[in-house]
């Protein structure tokens, strides 16, 4: 078990300035799980991904594997970024950062429970800067798992990765946590994969705003939302509102969402041929709506205008 | 133990392979030496007075000296590039102590300035010189020395800095200077006042002195000017230990 507890963090400018990145977050992330942490730009889920890595000093808190503290424990870690040797061979990395934690690896010593589940058997001679994105991305869980680590910390792992690619590797990283007994925890925007972790931790302003399955978190949204996009859709809700004791939420002026209804029951209350309504649409609950439920904005909106930044 | 040199061996043995895979590069170390060492002593060999040696052989051990300078800077380039690339990070996060980062940057610079100075060796007979068997142990230990304390100066500059351009800019002001007054390009004796002020400043000289004195050592070249020899082995020693202790410190305060 991981146990962050109390940890916060303060980002300190050369001008005098002080910003707080986390503060009061305490999580638990259990063995044999993958627990994702997601969170907005700005939420801090960088930040926490450094602190349990090591890669900054933790000042306040405590981070524990079951009971001892973190900087004791072999950790395996993705970065977002690529942190591979791109002249140098697959076999050539994974060698090299073995002997950095201390492990001198010889060709029969390459363990091929991972080489074989990450499909790297067939590449181990070519040289990383040859290899696709996803293949690349392999290349570093297997040096993430490649040390036996107890905990294993990913940031953004399925960056660049198609959907097929990143639901490969999602199923391979379920794989290794469930058989190894690895405390997994994933730092992600990706919404569509983090339902499918065991738990999700989100993180809003540095703090922890919810921690629980996905199930959970979804439980009060039904089985189905419907959205209803257009203009002036206040009106249309306190029309709702008024004929009805449907929960609504609002994402901005041109966003309605209803939840734990059905389409029918919705066009029972509007008029869809309503000139101010662009398109209704009926699916399931995601984590999306939680997070507009909890913040008051979309989490994929705040994702799209940072890509179009 | 090991937690401390299997990891130095493995980024210094990382770091002769990206030497070795780059061809450039490993052409430029070699033909660099050569064409500047060709060009400087037919140009400079009537105007410059080197003692009782001809100037090519004198300039002999100061393009050593400039081979050990452009490793230095060469081998530590590579920690703004793996900063950049991304590498690093996975350093940092690893178990390796931070001073075998530094350790292997040094030993991967120095084996690569010793490699390009045995290689650049075999050019001696062109200038009519056999250096005496002491004389080329002993110069290899002290190139030893000198490759580390350069590399780890490069380490001091590069760990802070986040531009391979302006890297270069600052080593090219900094370095460049310092070896075109330590003595290996002209002796030192004779020059004007001011001058003779900057050239007793430089730490280079005294680790250039140092190791023209070896390299010539059972010939009956006699060099004009320089320290006291006393002199020479403390400064090199010391600027070797301050630097090594500055890059170590700064790495594992970061």
């Amino acid at each position: 078990m991981l146990s962050l507890r109390d940890i916060a963090h303060s980002y300190h400018s050369r001008t005098g300035g002080t910003t707080r990145a986390l503060h009061g977050v305490s999580v638990d992330a259990a063995r044999g799980a993958v627990t994702a942490v997601i969170g907005a730009n700005g939420s801090g889920k960088s930040t926490l991904f450094r602190l349990v890595t090591g890669a900054l000093p933790l000042r306040a808190g405590s981070i524990a594997l079951d009971g001892k503290p973190v900087h004791g424990a072999r950790r395996g870690v993705v970065f977002q970024s690529p942190a591979l040797d791109p002249l140098l061979t697959v076999r050539e990395n994974l060698r090299h950062h073995a002997m950095l934690y201390g492990i001198r690896l010889g060709d029969a010593d390459l363990p091929a429970a991972i080489i074989d589940v990450l499909d790297l058997r067939d590449r181990l001679d070519q040289k990383v800067a040859t290899l696709s994105g996803g293949y690349q991305r392999r290349v570093e869980l297997a040096k993430a798992l490649l040390t036996g680590p107890d905990l294993l910390v990913l940031d953004e792992p399925f960056t660049g990765l198609d959907v097929a690619a990143r639901d490969a590797f999602f199923a391979v990283l379920q794989h290794m946590t469930v058989s190894r007994g690895l405390v997994t925890l994933l730092v992600t925007h990706d919404l569509a994969v983090a339902t499918r972790c065991d738990r999700v931790v989100l993180l809003e302003a540095g703090t922890v705003i919810a921690n629980a399955r996905p199930a959970e978190l979804l439980a009060e949204f039904g089985h189905t939302v419907v959205v209803i996009r257009g203009h002036a859709l206040m009106d249309i809700e306190r029309r709702i509102h008024a004929a009805s004791d449907l929960k609504t939420l609002r994402n901005g002026e041109e966003s309605l969402l209803l939840y734990d209804t059905s389409l029918q029951d919705v066009l029972m209350l509007v008029d869809e041929r309503d000139a101010r309504i662009e398109d209704i649409e009926a699916r399931r609950p995601s984590l999306d709506d939680y997070f507009i439920a909890r913040t008051g904005r979309s989490f994929s909106g705040d994702m799209q205008e940072l890509i179009a930044a | 133990m090991t937690a401390f040199l299997l990891p130095t061996y493995s980024l210094w043995s990382r770091d002769l392979k990206h030497f070795l895979r780059q061809r450039s590069r490993v052409i430029g170390a070699i033909g660099q030496p050569f064409v500047i060492w060709i060009f400087l002593s037919a140009g400079f060999r009537h105007s410059v007075d080197a003692g009782t040696a001809d100037y090519g052989v004198y300039l002999f051990p100061g393009i050593i000296l400039l081979i050990a300078l452009f490793a230095a800077i060469f081998s530590t380039i590579s920690v703004i590039e793996d900063r950049k690339s991304g590498f690093l990070q996975g350093v940092l996060v690893s178990p390796a102590p931070r001073a075998a980062i530094v350790w292997s940057k040094m030993l991967a610079g120095t084996t690569i300035a010793l490699a390009q100075s045995l290689l650049f060796l075999l050019l001696l007979p062109l200038a009519g010189f056999t250096p005496s068997l002491p004389g080329i142990g002993l110069g290899a230990l002290i190139l030893f020395g000198v490759g580390m304390t350069l590399t780890a100066l490069g380490f001091l500059i590069a760990w802070s800095m986040t531009s391979t351009q302006g890297f270069h800019a600052i080593m090219n002001l900094l370095l460049l200077p310092m070896w075109l007054l330590s003595g290996a390009f002209f002796p030192p004796s004779g020059v004007a006042a001011w001058l003779d002020v900057v050239i007793r400043l430089n730490p280079l000289y005294y680790v250039n002195s140092l190791f023209q004195r070896v390299f010539f050592l059972g010939s009956t070249v006699a060099l004009p000017g320089g320290p006291p020899l006393e002199l020479a082995i403390a400064v090199s020693t010391g600027l070797f230990l301050l630097l090594l202790f500055a890059s170590i410190r700064m790495v594992k305060r970061s």
